[in-house]
């Protein structure tokens, strides 16, 4: 489904990413851990399109095409999708009007009628439950006033009323307490299936009990250094990133 | 450099004033009280000019462009046929009680029967009305206001709107604009609202020629207790057209008084003074603006909020999208005087320039002389939201689809203050109209 091979980007003319490579098949969760500026948002950020973010080399295919000559929009109608870790309120744009033309975009780029009023209502209601996201939230003005665990949820809301092949979970876990954590969790779980990916990004492994992921990779200074199964979280939670980059200079020495 | 402009159209305006009041004692004598106020009006304007950027309120705004050439004055006797216009210019799905009006004048013949208790008078029946003796020139003092002088003085005639009861539907005031040269069109309203009435009045103003024309609109209006005004001043008016409005309102106890001031690309200079005074005790004044500046456009508005009595309210907002080499200017001036205790005023003033040659000059001027206030201001200027836009796009939204959302948002705080949904609904379509969004370059690009 994504195919990264050797990309590098920076900001402002630094480079974060200095060759990333990462392949991502249907069906599967891996995780993308990392301390502090390792340069995990921005490979999110590089992947979703932001053009504060150059590009400087690598490539990234998705679905067999060039992701990175997609604009942003194309890349959530192809299937893309992002979720925030600093979701932007916007006062005057209502959540559910957003919603109805962000899904009829990415519908009418699968060559699918916009859905009836009634389906709709009734798909937001059924995606509304998935993440308890209270109905009077919908209606306000996006993400405006919301809190932080209830602007989380409303992006699980956006992926699920969107339904991507490929999202990818900017820092989710971050200022959220447990029973927002568990809320987030749980949507992704139900939305997980065998056609359908996720990247999860983030800096602590406590997301990770409740959604287990195939793959764990570290990122550290722009590339990926360590890549496993569930249990290398177990193991970076337990010895810090310290131990990773110890173990980075012991190879070189 | 001078405070003043003395020009080419100051020296034609002065020396046509003789004759011009000759003409207007045969055909429309004014009674001796009004006209003292018409001759004291000529000599303040022949003595100031037309006013300079030297003098703080035109600092950004300068007379010497749009005045550069001769407006004749106008017999105001002029005719066209307005059946087609008057369509076109109504407003789709409001009931509203239409009332015509041809360079100022009344066009009863395309106008709709005024309901029970409204009174629309013109000529010799409004210049003999006692309110015209008690109101005229005295809410709207020419004295320092130099666009007043000038319309206090060349005006032909004005119009006095009495109502007295309730009205349930709003009134649509259409001011229709015709010349075949190069026209000076002074404009003047007085109205009086009595005790209690709730009413709701529209203000919009059309082009029926290309040639030239300097419309100079001055309005005075005046609320007894208890009184709920609602204005909506609607101007889509086209290029060749320079705009002067002055809005002189007075409240009395209990009153409310909304005014909402919409203007969009088309006039190519607009001069707006909303002022309101609040003379009574308990009542409120609500300024809402939203000014969409496109093409070399100039929007200027001047606003006052007047508190002179305890206990009254004021909010103002008022927002502009300025895109092309457009220029807007907001100058909001809140004045809270000794003894107008537990006053609430509240101002503030948003901006978004979607052009790199694209200017907006604000100012909040607040002057208090009570100490049990509560008033604030804020000003804002800004462009786009990039992260917004981004957030948008990365939901399946074009850039385009992404930035007329995020413009619409940014307009519906003040289009959200406009409790008839289709009149919203107008605004709105002549929001989308003027905006041109896939030119619009991003400042930091």
């Amino acid at each position: 489904m994504l195919q990264i091979k050797n990309l590098q980007a920076s900001v402002n003319g630094e480079p974060i990413l200095k060759g990333v490579d990462l392949e991502v098949k249907a069906g599967e969760i891996h995780a993308i851990m990392g301390p502090n500026g390792s340069g995990k948002s921005t490979l999110a950020s590089v992947l979703a399109g932001n053009e504060l973010y150059e590009v400087t080399g690598g490539e990234a295919w998705f679905e067999g095409k060039n992701l990175l000559e997609m604009p942003p929009e194309i890349r959530a109608r192809e299937g893309l999708f992002m979720a925030f870790q600093y979701p932007v309120e916007i006062p005057g744009v209502s959540n559910i009007n957003f919603l109805k033309t962000a899904l009829a975009e990415i519908r009418a780029h699968r060559g699918l009628p916009p859905l009836s009023a009634k389906e709709f209502m009734q798909r937001l209601k059924e995606k509304q439950e998935l993440v308890e996201f209270n109905a009077s939230l919908v209606n306000r003005s996006l993400n405006e006033g919301f809190s932080g665990g209830e602007k989380k949820r409303n992006e699980i809301l956006q992926l699920a009323m969107l339904e991507p092949k490929l999202a990818i979970l900017d820092e989710t876990d971050s200022g959220l307490d447990i029973d927002a954590l568990r809320i987030v969790a749980n949507g992704v779980n139900k939305l997980r299936a065998k056609d359908n990916a996720f990247i999860i990004i983030t800096h602590y492994q406590r997301l990770l009990q409740y959604i287990i992921p195939d793959y764990v990779h570290v990122l550290y200074d722009g590339r990926i250094i360590k890549s496993g199964t569930k249990e290398l979280a177990y193991e970076l939670e337990e010895k810090g990133y310290d131990w990773i980059k110890e173990s980075l200079q012991a190879s070189f020495s | 450099m001078s405070k003043s402009i003395f020009n080419s159209f100051y020296q034609y305006l002065i020396e046509q004033y003789e004759a011009f009041q000759a003409n207007l004692q045969g055909t429309l004598p004014w009674p001796d009280a009004l006209l003292k106020h018409k001759q004291q009006a000529f000599e303040l304007f022949k003595k100031q000019g037309f006013p300079s950027t030297k003098q703080e309120d035109w600092k950004y705004t300068n007379l010497a462009g749009p005045l550069q050439q001769i407006f004749h004055l106008s017999a105001g006797n002029e005719t066209a046929d307005l059946q087609t216009a008057l369509k076109a210019a109504s407003i789709k799905d409001v009931q509203a009680c239409r009332i015509v009006l041809l360079n100022g004048r009344l066009q009863r013949a395309y106008s709709d029967p005024l309901p029970e208790g409204v009174h629309f008078l013109e000529g010799a029946e409004a210049l003999h009305h006692y309110y015209a003796e008690e109101y005229f020139a005295s809410l709207a003092d020419p004295t320092g206001i130099p666009l007043v002088a000038l319309n206090t003085a060349f005006v032909p005639a004005f119009n006095l709107l009495h109502i007295q009861k309730t009205t349930d539907r709003p009134l649509h005031i259409m001011h229709f604009y015709a010349s075949h040269q190069a026209s000076f069109l002074p404009e003047r309203l007085l109205l009086v609202t009595e005790e209690q009435v709730q009413t709701q009045i529209i203000d919009t103003f059309h082009q029926l020629t290309t040639e030239p024309i300097l419309i100079n609109y001055v309005v005075e209006q005046y609320l007894k207790e208890q009184v709920a005004m609602d204005i909506f001043l609607i101007n889509a008016l086209q290029p060749n057209a320079t705009f002067f409005h002055h809005s002189e309102t007075y409240l009395h106890s209990q009153s409310t008084y909304h005014h909402l001031n919409f203007s969009f690309p088309g006039a190519d200079f607009i001069r707006n003074n909303i002022n309101a005074r609040l003379q009574g005790s308990a009542s409120e004044a609500n300024l809402w603006g939203l000014y969409v500046g496109g093409g070399h456009q100039l929007v200027d508005n001047h606003t006052i909020v007047d508190h002179q009595q305890p206990g009254c309210n004021s909010n103002e907002w008022y927002k502009g999208i300025l895109q092309d080499k457009s220029t807007g200017v907001f100058n909001g001036k809140i004045f809270v005087e000794k003894g107008a205790q537990k006053t609430n005023a509240f101002q503030k003033n948003n901006a978004i320039l979607l052009s790199r040659e694209a200017t907006v000059h604000a100012k909040p001027q607040l002057e208090i002389f009570a100490d049990d206030v509560k008033c604030s201001h804020g000003s804002t200027v800004g462009q786009m939201n990039e992260e917004a836009l981004f957030y948008l796009r990365t939901r399946g939204l074009s850039e385009l689809t992404a930035r007329q959302l995020l413009i619409e948002a940014f307009a519906f705080d003040i289009l959200s203050k406009i409790p008839h949904k289709a009149v919203a609904h107008h605004v709105m379509e002549l929001l989308r109209q003027h905006l041109h969004l896939e030119s619009s370059i991003p400042i930091d690009a």
